[in-house]
């Protein structure tokens, strides 16, 4: 930066940025138990399908079946009777209940559905997109002509999202060699674009781009085949990864939550080390006091040698609400006190700040090795901070 | 690509001691987080982006399996941006280049830059905010945003390259 600042554009830009900064919102509480609300989301979507079908079941009051037929899946043909489907939907209402009170949306979102006024008018379900689940993609449907009590005739819900299929990628794919995927997509919709990630053991992996862009080999944006690839480094670690594939829908429906559809290869002939870098012998002090600077040193071992290593502190979380760290890290400085890369001993200095929480400290040690096997794990010992 | 997500094993954080860590997670996290957002999105998306950003994100972060929590937080934010980018990029352009200082004076100097600002790409300015607003450097932006040094360095050129076009 400081060889730029005399440059009359830096100041410009500068001063841009400060005048978006400044329109920044205000934050306010994030209502945690949102959390768990979107835990129960989740459940619920997964039986979307299932969902919708009830809601259109109670709507319509059509007194017999429902077939529904997912994209994703046409074979699975669910019927539903209407007491089934109330039973559905009172326990998804259930769900979202549970965790609840804060959301930001209203947890009744689910039956708002009844409001509209379906049968007869083709399209989009009405409330659905504003439903259970911002990202799915929203349910179109071909209602019966005139449903009536004794109408069986069976409603047909097409979900408009896109489906992953003929998936082709080697079982095995040898290290030091090329990663090639083809796959390819429908949706009634078009797709804008597709996408594949790769995420291994220690997740996702830096040596294919993130994510990488399918491009289309043949046909068109309703159904395209679709080709990405990557260079797989000699020394990948060996075993399974999974191939996430993720699709954008043209008419701005939000693509499928990623990991829907997925396929895994094994990475052979590359590193047999595929575990990061063990850690033993920590040593720190069990207290200090605020001020104190104290030195934490612990070993790390790893048969691909040792390509980073650092201990974070933690005390009701790692930062204080400032969104300073709860201790001064300085340059984050950590230096290799004896033994080598592949077997070594590991010391960092950090400092109590006047402000940093009186309690116990638990402490975390992240750590990568050579061929990228990472983690981070929290170790037994802990500082206890008092005044 | 600007882009990470959740990893592969990323799930809810469902005991309930981590509810005050997530807590004390956001309001740490939050304002740095909504303005980078902003900068991305602009002022009327940035709230949505952020609390999705985080929601998706905290878990992991919480449960310690992420290295580096303020990347892993910011670069969510970049990629729920990049996920809702398609069909309302314009809107964000709009809205960004609608932004005025509080402070409003007859001719305002910093218009030009604005609208050029926020014409740059999702990347390009990612890039400029955290170089010239968070005043890091070039290696620490890459490593904050999970790209390559050189990545960085071509974002900043290409960005540099068309403010400098923009505004002569």
């Amino acid at each position: 930066m400081n060889d730029r600042h005399d440059d009359p554009l830096d100041h410009s830009i500068r001063s841009a940025l400060g005048d978006f900064v400044a329109e920044s919102p205000t934050p306010g509480e994030l209502p945690v138990r949102s959390l768990e609300l979107r835990s129960a989301e989740s459940r619920v979507r997964s039986r979307r399908p299932m969902l919708v079908a009830a809601a259109m079941v109670l709507i319509a009051g059509v007194a017999g079946t429902v077939a529904i037929v997912n994209r994703s899946t046409p074979s699975n043909t669910v019927t539903l009777d209407p007491e089934a489907a109330a039973e559905d939907l009172a326990e998804a209402q259930a769900l979202l209940d549970e965790g609840t009170a804060v959301d930001p949306r209203p947890s009744s979102e689910i039956t708002e559905i009844t409001d509209t006024t379906l049968p007869g008018v083709p399209g989009t379900v009405p409330g659905d997109d504003a439903g259970l689940d911002p990202e799915a993609p929203p349910a179109t449907f071909l209602p019966p002509e005139r449903p009536g009590p004794d109408d069986t005739t069976p409603i047909t819900v097409v979900l408009s999202n896109y489906t992953v299929f003929d998936v082709a990628v080697r079982r095995q794919v040898q290290a030091g060699g090329a990663l090639l995927i083809e796959w390819s997509v429908e949706d009634p919709n078009g797709i804008e674009q597709t996408n594949a990630r790769v995420g291994g053991a220690s997740g996702w992996v830096s040596w294919c781009e993130f994510p990488m862009m399918g491009s289309r080999i043949s046909g068109n944006e309703r159904l395209g085949r679709y080709r990405a690839g990557c260079s797989v480094p000699g020394n990948a670690p060996n075993g399974e990864y999974t191939v996430f594939f993720q699709a954008s829908s043209l008419v701005g429906a939000p693509s499928e939550p990623l990991g829907t559809s997925q396929v895994t290869f094994e990475v052979i002939g590359g590193s047999s080390d595929t575990t990061p870098p063990t850690i033993s012998d920590v040593v720190v002090p069990q207290t200090a006091s605020i001020g104190d600077s104290i030195t934490i040193t612990w070993r790390a071992v790893d048969p691909s040698g040792v390509n980073y290593s650092v201990a974070w502190f933690a005390n009701g979380g790692f930062s204080l609400p400032d969104g300073t760290r709860v201790v001064d890290y300085g340059d984050l400085g950590v230096t290799r006190i004896s033994g080598n890369e592949f077997d070594g001993v590991y010391s960092q200095t950090v400092r109590f700040y006047e402000r940093s929480p009186l309690g116990t400290y638990t402490i975390w040690i992240s750590r990568r090795d050579g061929v990228g096997n990472r983690s981070i794990d929290q170790v037994a010992a802990t500082v206890v901070l008092t005044a | 690509m600007l882009d990470i997500e959740d990893p592969p094993t990323a799930q809810v954080a469902s005991s309930p001691g981590n509810s005050d860590h997530v807590d004390a997670l956001w309001r740490s996290q939050a304002p740095q987080m909504m303005r980078f957002a902003t900068v991305l999105v602009g002022p009327s998306d940035a709230h949505d982006v952020t609390v999705e950003a985080f929601l998706r994100s905290a878990a992991s972060v919480v449960d310690g399996r992420v290295d580096n929590p303020r990347s892993y937080l910011m670069r969510a934010v970049a990629n729920r941006a990049h996920d809702l980018r398609r069909g309302r990029e314009r809107q964000w352009v709009r809205d960004l280049a609608a932004v005025q200082p509080s402070a409003l004076t007859e001719s305002d100097p910093n218009l030009e830059v604005r609208q050029a600002v926020a014409n740059l790409s999702l990347a390009q300015r990612s890039v400029i905010y955290f170089i010239y607003w968070e005043d890091l450097r070039e290696h620490d932006v890459a490593e904050v945003l999970g790209i390559s040094p050189g990545s960085v360095r071509r974002h900043l050129v290409r960005a540099r390259a068309h403010l400098r076009k923009a505004l002569s």
